[in-house]
């Protein structure tokens, strides 16, 4: 019963969640949509922090991705050991770099005094819920191992039934307590993000990469560099 | 098109600044998961050494509320021949469950009802005939998701089965370890599309780093199923592999490949399980962050340095 609520009808009221809060903040108050700063002259912390994360969990949401579009293609180059050696410990090296990333940005976020000013209580539940998060998901690729096959056997399938509107919950539901949490957690963070910060996925400026370069001219003496 | 872009107000969405309290609770909240975890890794891998073959499940039946008193055979047959028939006989001898032949006359209703419902639970709770069972076998019978009619029907089937399912176990012949090795490993494929047998199974000997952890080590699954482990290839009756393999069985030259390589190998020790991939993922992850440091070591020198002027 509770795994029938978890995994086949909280699926669609997240998604239900996201696309309707979501549009109604887009319309309400379209200027918070995106990720408020937190103080980017603070560099250091910000530097192993942000960029981990974000070269990390981009990795792993695009392997993710890959897993469930061409699952076929994955297993068979798993399908010689040392090719899925190679993959897995690729994809266990993102993990660590997105829990590192976060962890260094979960210590920076509340040791500075100009961030928490900049900090609202939806950032820490967001910061929690992407902790248990990664780390499930870190210890799901560690303890676990060889997710990288197996989520062609269990997750895509079930992944796709809940696309087709007839969620097959045979599929997850004897698998371990963690994975488990990952499956769930994932569906709390999609429910979460027009709560969050989170909207900023919403709202990548994609022009960037293709923009000109500003070039920034200092009005002073005494500094030499432009 | 909605044309009224407020300026960003004091409540914004999720702009306020926290306040204290709220910090104190994240903290709680990180530590304690921290704890959780930390906690669940000790009970992993000091405390629970020794976990059984087949996980325990939670999978929970269905209960339609006004289960009949007395099942109905023939529907009890067919959940038979679909869920039970993969480990047990009638008459025909004990395959990786016992022979089921007068079952009834060993054990009370009550306890056949309870144990065809819930035989995870049973065995959990530490009931004396199971836990015999479990010794004997050295396999938990998984949960097979029945309900209580369903289980009062197989009941009432094993009541009276009339005889004409007694099967004798077929052992498969032909096949070729090699050719087993390679479907266990993935280099071929499954021919109805189910993932290799490594993405979840180690056994010695299998790649350099190792097979997966999600299900046991099958290093020895011959001996300890012994003439069981045919019918399990053919239905692969777990409850986790179940919801894969259900609609994409194992060919019977696939069962037969696969069990001539498990007769192979059974003579190898199982090993430890080896986790050097781990110590690869972290030194990836050094290498990266060096790599990233290089590549941006400049960083503060550029238009931030001189924006902050010195300022810390």
């Amino acid at each position: 019963m509770l795994d029938t609520l978890l995994f086949a009808v909280f699926p669609y009221v997240a998604v239900a969640l996201a696309v309707v809060v979501g549009f109604y903040r887009y319309f309400s108050d379209r200027f918070s949509y995106s990720s408020l700063s937190s103080q980017f002259l603070e560099n250091r912390g910000l530097f192993w922090g942000s960029v981990s994360w974000h070269y990390g969990i981009l990795a792993i949401l695009l392997g993710h991705l890959i897993g469930f579009l061409i699952p076929r293609s994955v297993l068979a180059w798993n399908g010689v050991p040392w090719r899925l050696y190679v993959l897995e410990a690729s994809a266990l090296m993102f993990g660590i770099l997105t829990l590192w990333g976060l962890v260094v940005l979960i210590i920076r976020r509340f040791s500075s005094a100009r961030i928490r000013v900049v900090t609202s209580l939806m950032d820490i539940v967001l910061l929690v819920v992407l902790l248990v998060q990664v780390v499930a998901g870190v210890w799901t690729a560690i303890f676990y191992r060889w997710g990288s096959s197996w989520y062609a056997g269990f997750a895509v399938p079930y992944l796709w039934s809940i696309i087709k509107f007839s969620p097959d919950i045979s599929l997850v539901n004897n698998l371990p307590f963690m994975v488990k949490l990952h499956i769930i957690g994932a569906y709390v963070i999609v429910g979460l993000i027009p709560f969050t910060r989170l909207v900023h996925l919403l709202s990548f400026p994609f022009t960037y990469f293709w923009r000109p370069y500003q070039v920034v001219i200092w009005n002073r003496r005494k500094e030499t560099r432009g | 098109m909605s044309n009224q872009n407020k300026q960003p107000s004091e409540k914004s969405w999720g702009q306020q600044p926290v306040t204290y309290r709220e910090l104190i609770v994240f903290f709680s909240l990180s530590v304690i998961v921290v704890i959780t975890f930390a906690g669940l890794l000790v009970w992993k891998y000091i405390i629970q050494v020794d976990t059984p073959l087949v996980e325990a499940t939670q999978s929970e039946p269905e209960s339609n509320g006004q289960p009949a008193a007395q099942g109905s055979r023939g529907s009890g047959q067919g959940i038979f021949e679909d869920s039970c028939i993969a480990c047990h006989t009638i008459g025909g001898g004990p395959g990786l469950g016992p022979d089921l032949e007068e079952v009834t006359d060993r054990q009370t209703r009550e306890w056949l009802l309870e144990w065809i419902q819930r035989p995870d639970e049973v065995l959990a709770g530490g009931d004396q005939y199971a836990t015999e069972l479990f010794q004997e076998y050295n396999l938990a019978m998984p949960n097979p998701g029945l309900s209580e009619t369903q289980a009062r029907d197989v009941l009432a089937y094993l009541e009276n089965p009339g005889g004409e399912t007694s099967q004798e176990i077929v052992l498969p012949e032909g096949g070729e370890p090699e050719k087993g090795k390679a479907i266990f490993t993935g280099s071929v494929r499954l021919t109805n599309g189910g993932p290799p047998c490594m993405s979840c199974h180690n056994t010695t000997g299998v790649g350099e780093l190792g097979g997966g952890t999600l299900g046991p080590d099958l290093t020895n699954v011959y001996s300890r199923y012994e003439e069981g482990l045919s019918s399990a290839l053919d239905g692969l009756p777990f409850p986790t592999m179940q919801g894969v393999f259900a609609d994409k069985p194992l060919t019977e030259d696939e069962v037969a490949d696969l069990y001539a390589y498990f007769e192979q190998i059974d003579q190898k020790a199982s090993e430890q399980i080896s986790y050097d991939f781990v110590w690869l993922g972290l030194g990836g992850f050094l290498v990266f962050s060096l790599l990233g440091h290089l590549k941006w070591r400049k960083r503060l020198t550029g238009v931030r340095k001189p924006l902050l002027g010195g300022s810390k």
